[in-house]
This record gives C-alpha cells, structure tokens and sequence, in this order.
C-alpha cells in the first residue's frame, strides 16, 4: 500500500495516469526534496489544504509551475500505481523503505524516484554481481558469461543483469541453473515480460526479481537502456564486462559512463571470449579480469576512483 | 438569526421552508466538504443520505470542485437521484451499459464541467472503455466520492461484491485530498468495523436507529411449498397497498408470480435475468401502485426507494439476519402499518446452504485455473474452460474473484496469471463460512423465537432495543396463518402442470446490430420438458442421438401441452428449424405435431451454412453470430406461427429464425421446444 508520502513522489515524479505527464526529472526531483529537507517537511504536504509550491524558498517558478500542473492530475497516476498491483507490479518510490539504498548514494541526484518491481523484492538489498556485455557474443563469450555466473552463486551473490539477448541471458540462465538467484534491471516493458511462463515460475519461486524505472507499459528506447545500464552497475558490489564492443555499442557506453562517474566497482574480462573494446575499458581504468575465481579474491584491489585516461575520453 | 447555507439548501431541495436536518446530517455534510474529509453513515432507508451529498456537492461546486461521483448498484436510485438533483440546479448523469450510446456525451460534459453528479455503478470501474477513456479525468477532477451501499465492501456481509474492492483500492489510492462519503442501511458492528479500517481512520461515522415503527414482524412456519402459494393467493388481496414478495431462487419468483396471477393477483416476476427495460418498467409501476404485488428474487433488494411500499413477505427465509432486515425493511417507511412476514419452508435451509457453500470457489479449482495460467501465455474463458471442468457461470464468479484477488488479470478478453505470489486465503474463508453459519443460525431462532421479534433483528445488527409491541410475538393480531385447502390443491396442481417457459430475448448481444428485437420479437414460448430428466427429458435425448425419430408419446405429450396453453391469436400454421445432425428428424416430428394439432405444417425454414453446434458456443456473442447466417427464410404467411424446435438452449436460433419470420412479413412467432437444456 502506497503511503501518502510515496502517493507524492508518485504524483511528481511519474508518468503514470498519463504517460505525457510533465513529471520532474530525477535531478528536479532531487531539488525539490532537498528544499523540502532543508525545511524538515514531508512531501506528502503537496496534498495539504492549501499548499502552494511557490512559497517555499528555493524552488524555481518553472517547477512550481510543473509542480501545480502535476498536482492536477495525481488522482489518475496514484491510482495508476496502486492498478499495477493487478500484475504482481509494486510501485517503489525514493521515499520507501523497499527502495535500494545503492540508488540513492551511488546514482545522487539521478536516482530515479520511482521504480517498478516484480518477484522477491529482498533481492533488492542483497549482494548481487553485475554481468553485462553485448547482446552477439561469441561462444567463448558466453562460457565466460556462464562461468562468471556460477561463480557469483557459489559466493551466495545474486546476478545482477540487463535482461537483454546475449551475455544478459547466458549470465541469468547460468545462475538459475546453478539454483542461483537473479536480478534482472529492464530497459523496456515489465508488463511484457511477465507474461512469459518462465518469468512466472522463477517468481513463484522467489528466485528472481525484475526491476525499471521505465512505466510498465512503456516499450524499448535507447535513452531507457543507457538508463537501465546505469541501474545496473549502481546495484552491483562489482559489475563484470564480458564482451564490449570497441567505441560503439550500448555496452561500451554503459560501461563508460560508470566508469567515468565512479559507478560502483567495474571488472573487464580479458580471457578467451572478451569483446573487441575490452582492453580499451581497461586502459580507461577498468580492472582486469582473466578467470572468474579472481572475482572475489581480487575485488579489494579493484579501483574505486577512476584513472587519468578518462580526461582523455571526454575531450575526444 | 439567518439561515446557514446548508439550511438554505435543504429547504430548497425539499421545497419546504420550514424543513430541519435530522441529527447526524449536518455532521456528514461538513465531514465531506473539508478536504480529505471521510465520513460513513449507517442510517435507515429514507433518512435522507441524498440530501447530505446533494447539498455537499452545491457548497463543493460552489468552491471549484469537479463532479461528485456517485457508485451505486441500484438502476432505480439513478433514476430517482437525477431527478432530485435537479431540484438543486444540479445536473446529474449517469454512465450504464444500457446507455452506452450516450457515453461520449457524457464524456464530453464532464470535460467541459457541466456535471455535477455522475452516477455509476461500481462494475463501470472494471469496464475498460470507461478505465481508459474517462476514469483518469475523473479520478483527477473528482470532488467528493460517494460509496452507496458501502457495505458490499466487505466480505463479511451478506452481500460482499467484487466490484467493490476495486473501489475500494481506488479510494486507497487516490490522494488523501479526495472527501469519500460511505452510505449503507444495514450494517451491524463487525462490517462498520471493516469500512472503517479500509476507508482509513479518519472517518466520521453516522450512525442512527434502525427502528421502522410502522413494521409489524410475523414468522409463519409452513412447511409445504403449495401451502405457502396457497397463503399468499389468500392474504395478499386483503393487505393494504402494494408490495414485495421475496423468494430465495429465481425459479420460485417465476413460480409464485405466474401463480398469483392466475389467481388474478396483479403481479410481476423481477429477478437477475429480467431484462433492464422490464425490471425498471416494473419499478416505475410500482411506486405508483400500479402493480398489487412483485416477486423478486434479491435483485430488488437494495436501496429500492420506494417509501408506500406496504408489505413484504419472505416465501423462503434468507440465511442473514442483516439481509432479512435489509429486505423487509423495504416496507412501511411513509405509512402507518406495514407488514413483515417471513413463511419458512422445509427448504430454506438446503437454499441457504447452497449460498454458503458456493460462496468461495475451492482450493483445488482456484489452484487448477493457476496452474493453468501459470503455464501458458495467457488464456482466453473457452480455453481455459478445457483445463477445468466446470459451469461457465462458476467459471466467470472464480475468475473475477481471481481478479480482484490480483493473482489474476484480463486483458481483451484473454486471462493471465499476475506475478504476485498469491495463495488460497483458507482462513478468511473458513471465518467467513463461520460468520455465515452463525447468521444462518441466528435466522433458525429468528423462525421459533418467543421474543419480540424487531427486538431481535435490531440486536443482530447491534442496535438494541426494547419489545416493539407490534410484531406477532408482541401482540395478539396477526395476519391469519391458516390456508385455505382448495387454494393449496390448486397450488399443488399448478406446480405439477408448470411449464417451463421459453422467454423472448429482447436485446441482441452487445456488438450485433443487425438483430432488430424490438419490433420482430418472439412470443412467449414453451418447453415440454427439461432434457434428460427423467420421462420425456429422456426420451427426447433418445429420440435425437439414437433412435433418429422423436416418439409419438412425445407428439401426444407436445399437442396436449400446446393445447393447454392456448397461445393468442391463435397460430394457424407451423414450421421448424432444420435439423442439424440427424437429417430430419425435427422436420418429421414437426408433420406429426401438425396433424395432431389440425393446423398446416409449412417448409420454409432452410439452413444455408453449416454452422457449429450451438452447445460448443460459449457465450451470447458467439452463439448469435454462429447462427445469424446460418438460415434463410424463404417466405411466411401472414398468420401467427408457432416454430418448433427439438432442444432450446441459447434461445438465439429460435430468435434469428424468429426475427427472419417476421421480416418475411409473418404474424406472431410462438417458440416451441420438446427440451429445454437450460443454460440460457
Ligand atoms: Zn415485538
């Protein structure tokens, strides 16, 4: 059930109800609730009798602005959020205690404000491994996925991936055949894929849990998948890079945009099977990694700061 | 000292200037005109819960407000409530499935904030037109919520109501800015309880005497089945007014129904399957004293407002106090005298036990659809009718119970299996079951009790009292509870005779256009039997599947049946529907019954496609379609026919053949089967 509080972020910050609702971006949002925190209030106070957001100090008119529009239309989008019940879907706002703390402190003010999730939400908060890498893999490659997987159960870590084709489903697959648990952060519709009878039958299980930031209903974009990316390496303990394609490609972007904003731990496969952009990711301060038992002995010397050859990357 | 606004407005609404609020209103009224403001209340029928929210809405409106939307299950109440509104300037509309046309309008209307009042009832809210198209506009806009009948919220009333819990996951949901008023007329403390916690703690509630001081209670105990029509064709032309007779089935409201009438009683028959134009033609007769009597089955039961009714018997005993209450609480609000009576059958306790035991659908059959849906990509009603066994109705009540559950959701009309783990809430079933035994007990002493029997309904809805002095254990007057044995022969004789009646379907399925059944609309019809009983039933199961000739018994049977009933104008000529198996066989049984009836035996009915058997057909829809095309009529005399067909069960072949007949210009069409399969 969806407290006052979490009714507002829904209201402010999601496109339910109404997919072209003008809510505030992640960075707005962070705005508005450090206002709100400087002045101890709650957000559910958007509700209160009279509330106006012009009159707290600090907050611009253009978000007042939005902040009023998107008040006229919270009925539809809380009511939205509490339907997607009807699918198994639970609405998990920033204000939760269910939402993932690494999203708040890894991501700052790009954590998104509201999530989707399905299946066994403590997964949620467990350590889970991050393997990614992209969606045409070779042979080699996907061994390596799979080995990797292996090795993240037998650590009693969950595999965190994309969901998508290639090393994403090799990684996830590989876990749940070693009776391993498996978070699966979407790009696209939550809504599509639990209609698949397998999805539904690891839920039943409680052996998964499939999460986005995207409305349930939305379909796939690029901009959605660099987002999902994001999520991923944020709620890892350590993401592995199976296989990147060299200056092209979703993977490889994710992987340099993690790097560049100290997104959590990285590793890059270097064994048989690694992508063509692999040892670039290492030279940009990528950890290097050539079998997956080092995964856990090594990952205290693996970098938390970043290298000097991202000041590189960024002028090209 | 000058009037308040609410004061003002009350006297404008009753068109009395020297009206006053009864105690509680005022306290509802400024409840749900604060924002967020919540408020339930428990008060008889009449006490005047549309005036709280129709002068709400005035001052809510006045401030700014969107529409008030109103949810409510009763047609009738619609009907009445845009009338009363308009007495406030407020404009009032409503949303069903029998003005679908009209949607956009009313769509349009509330975009443009020309409605102050929507009335809906609460299955529109699963209805997904109305879930895309106009409940988000609502749901922003809406400013004040009413919930009549909010006791179906819970399932520990007599009357729990899927529908409602979306409702009321709705108003948990929405903002807390959104007022919500919650209304009921029967409500003892358990169920309060269970509105209060889902309607969240701030609630006000209002809660008065359920005392109706015109009522007098009486219990008959009267076994027998004739006895009880007999009592009824006496007593009823002695009693003052009109009223209501309730039954537990929707066979015995047909029954006693036709029974009083041939005893020339002036009475209808009301119950879940009367159409809507009849059902509302019959209220509208009856708050006029128009009718002396209607038999209805619970389907009349609540918020029927109409204050002259003056008596309410019960043929059967229901198994909830709260529900008996409910019901004869219909009777005797602006009168002086009104009686309750409540005949007990030998039967009652098997119906109530029916009721209670079909209330939950089973662990096993729950798990099976599950299961079902679990493993394939969804399904749709007719596939997943091959992965379970079971009737199409108790199908539909599973699934929706599935639904609001949300371990199930539909999509078109395709079913799939949430990803919310979901198990059987055995213990919630067995409290309620218990619940249920203990009010089925509660209505065993209401039958053999000494006391004062108003008393005792008042303290099962925990609103005690002292002896009412009125009832039949109270004083020493009650309607006589003798039977006259002549009347009860003839009950006896006529249930014996029954037939079992073939009613004309008067409105296509919803997205057929090409039948029009106003104007070509069969007569009432007959069946001879019900297939497979036994004796004829049997027999004509024989006839069609082995022997390929329906019996001359069956002939003999059908013509002496026909005979008896008489149908006028009388038809002159007779055809029938083609067979579809056996080639002829209806044909041939419809030459014989020809010459036993001494009327001419025409061909003119020919199949034109051969379409699938109508029993494989799953629901209205489909089975309409599945014959629209099959049949041509050729050409009609101009006299009433009678069409005869071998098994009725949709009723859609005998109507499109029906309909062709009267477009080919013939009179009266008279439907005549030799069985009735009965799912239709
Ligand atoms: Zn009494």
């Amino acid at each position: 059930m969806l407290t006052d509080s979490s009714k507002a972020v829904v209201a402010l910050a999601s496109r339910l109800g109404d997919s072209r609702r003008p809510s505030l971006s992640p960075t707005e949002w962070d705005r508005f609730s450090a206002v709100l925190a400087d002045q101890q209030l709650d957000v559910a106070m958007v509700f209160d009798d009279g509330f106006s957001a012009e009159s707290l100090p600090g907050v611009t008119e253009k978000i007042s602005a939005k902040i009023n529009t998107l008040l006229e239309t919270a009925g539809a989008a809380t009511v939205e959020a509490a339907d997607l019940g009807r699918f198994g879907i639970t609405t998990i706002t920033i204000v939760d205690d269910a939402y993932p703390g690494a999203f708040r402190q890894r991501l700052g003010n790009l954590a998104p404000p509201v999530i989707y999730a399905v299946g066994n939400l403590d997964l949620l908060s467990g350590d889970g491994v991050g393997i990614v890498g992209s969606r045409n893999v070779t042979e080699e490659g996907k061994t390596a996925a799979e080995e990797m997987a292996r090795e993240a159960v037998r650590n009693g870590r969950s595999v965190i991936s994309g969901g998508a084709r290639g090393v994403d489903s090799f990684a996830m697959n590989a876990a749940f055949m070693a009776g391993g648990t498996v978070v699966g952060v979407l790009a696209d519709s939550l809504q599509g894929r639990i209609r698949k009878s397998g999805t539904l039958q690891a839920i039943d299980e409680g052996t998964v849990c499939l999460l986005s930031q995207q409305i349930p209903s939305a379909g796939f974009t690029p901009h959605a998948a660099m987002a999902r990316n994001k999520l991923v390496y944020a709620l890892s303990e350590v993401t592995v890079v199976v296989a990147a394609d060299h200056e092209t490609g979703g993977t490889w972007a994710g992987a340099i945009e993690a790097l560049k904003k100290h997104n959590g731990r990285i590793a890059v496969w270097t064994g048989d099977g690694a992508g063509p952009g692999n040892s670039a990711l290492v030279n940009i301060g990528g950890s290097p990694l050539t079998s997956p038992d080092q995964l856990f002995d090594a990952q205290q010397d693996l970098p938390t700061e970043p290298s000097e050859q991202l000041g590189l990357l960024d002028s090209a | 000292m000058t009037d308040s606004l609410q004061l003002r407005l009350l006297h404008e609404l009753t068109q009395n200037p020297r009206a006053t609020f009864h105690p509680g209103q005022i306290e509802a009224i400024d409840a749900v005109t604060r924002s967020g403001g919540r408020a339930l209340v428990v008060q008889r029928t009449g006490w005047g819960k549309s005036a709280v929210y129709f002068i709400a809405t005035k001052i809510l409106r006045a401030a700014g407000t969107g529409p008030t939307v109103i949810v409510s299950p009763l047609l009738a109440l619609m009907r009445n409530q845009i009338e009363a509104a308009s007495r406030l300037d407020l404009t009032a509309h409503t949303v069903n499935s029998a003005n679908r046309d009209d949607w956009v309008n009313v769509f349009a209307a509330i975009d443009a904030d020309e409605i102050d009042l929507l009335l809906i009832s609460p299955e529109r809210l699963n209805n997904p037109q109305f879930r895309e198209d106009i409940l988000p506009d609502l749901l922003n806009r809406m400013g004040l919520l009413v919930i009549d009948e909010a006791h179906c919220i819970s399932d520990w009333g007599h009357d729990f109501r899927p529908d409602y819990r979306r409702l009321q996951r709705i108003v948990e949901a929405l903002p807390r800015t959104t007022p919500v008023l919650a209304t009921t007329a029967t409500a003892n403390n358990r169920v309060v309880a269970d509105i209060e916690e889902q309607l969240g703690s701030n609630l006000t509630v209002i809660r008065g005497s359920l005392d109706r001081p015109s009522l007098r209670l009486q219990v008959i105990d009267m076994p027998n089945k004739a006895d009880r029509m007999a009592w009824l064709a006496k007593t009823i032309p002695t009693l003052p007014g009109s009223g209501i007779v309730y039954t537990l089935t929707i066979a015995d409201a047909k029954r006693v129904a036709r029974f009083l009438i041939a005893k020339g009683i002036d009475a209808e028959a009301y119950t879940g399957q009367s159409e809507t134009e009849d059902r509302l033609d019959i209220e509208d007769r009856l708050s006029v004293n128009a009718l002396k009597v209607v038999v209805a089955t619970s389907a009349l039961a609540m918020g029927y407002d109409n204050p002259h009714i003056q008596f309410v018997v019960h043929f059967q005993v229901p198994g909830s106090p709260v529900a008996y209450y409910q019901q004869v609480g219909r009777a005797g609000r602006a009168v002086d005298t009104a009686y309750g009576v409540a005949l007990s059958g030998a039967e009652d306790v098997r119906i109530q036990d029916y009721f209670i035991e079909t209330a939950f659908p089973s662990e096993e059959v729950t798990a099976r659809i599950l299961d079902a849906l679990g493993n394939s990509n969804g399904l749709k009603r007719s596939e997943l009718l091959e992965h379970v066994n079971m009737q199409w109705s108790r199908l539909d009540g599973t699934l929706k119970l599935l639904e609001v559950e949300q371990a199930v959701y539909r999509e078109g009309g395709t079913f799939f299996r949430s990803a919310a783990a979901w198990t059987y809430p055995r213990e919630r079933v067995e409290s309620v079951n218990a619940a249920r035994r203990r009010e089925q007990q509660a209505m065993a002493d209401y039958v053999t009790t000494d006391a004062c029997l108003m008393s005792f309904l008042r303290s099962e809805l925990d609103d005690p009292s002292q002896p009412c002095g009125r009832c039949s254990n109270c004083t020493d007057d009650p309607l006589d509870p003798t039977v006259d044995p002549k009347l009860s022969g003839d009950a006896h004789n006529f249930i014996r005779l029954e037939p079992i009646v073939i009613e004309p379907r008067k409105r296509p399925p919803y997205g057929i256009d090409r039948l029009d059944l106003k104007t070509h609309r069969l007569e009432e019809g007959h069946a001879l039997s019900r297939y497979g009983d036994p004796g004829w039933g049997e027999l004509v199961q024989r006839g069609k599947y082995q022997a390929g000739r329906f019996d001359d018994e069956l002939v003999m049977a059908s013509a002496k049946l026909i005979e008896r009933w008489n149908p006028s104008p009388a038809p002159t000529w007779l055809t029938a529907v083609p067979s579809h198996r056996v080639e002829g066989v209806v044909v041939d049984f419809a030459r014989r019954l020809a010459d036993a009836l001494g009327i001419e035996f025409v061909e003119t009915v020919e199949r034109v496609r051969d379409n699938s058997e109508q029993k494989m057909m799953h629901n209205s829809y489909q089975q309409a379609r599945n014959v629209l095309d099959a049949f041509r009529v050729q050409a009609a005399r101009s006299d009433p026919v009678l069409l005869i067909d071998d098994i009725v069960n949709s009723r859609w072949t005998l109507t499109v053949i029906g309909n062709l007949l009267m477009q080919a210009g013939s009179g009266a069409v008279y439907p005549f089967a030799l069985a009735d399969s009965g799912k239709g």
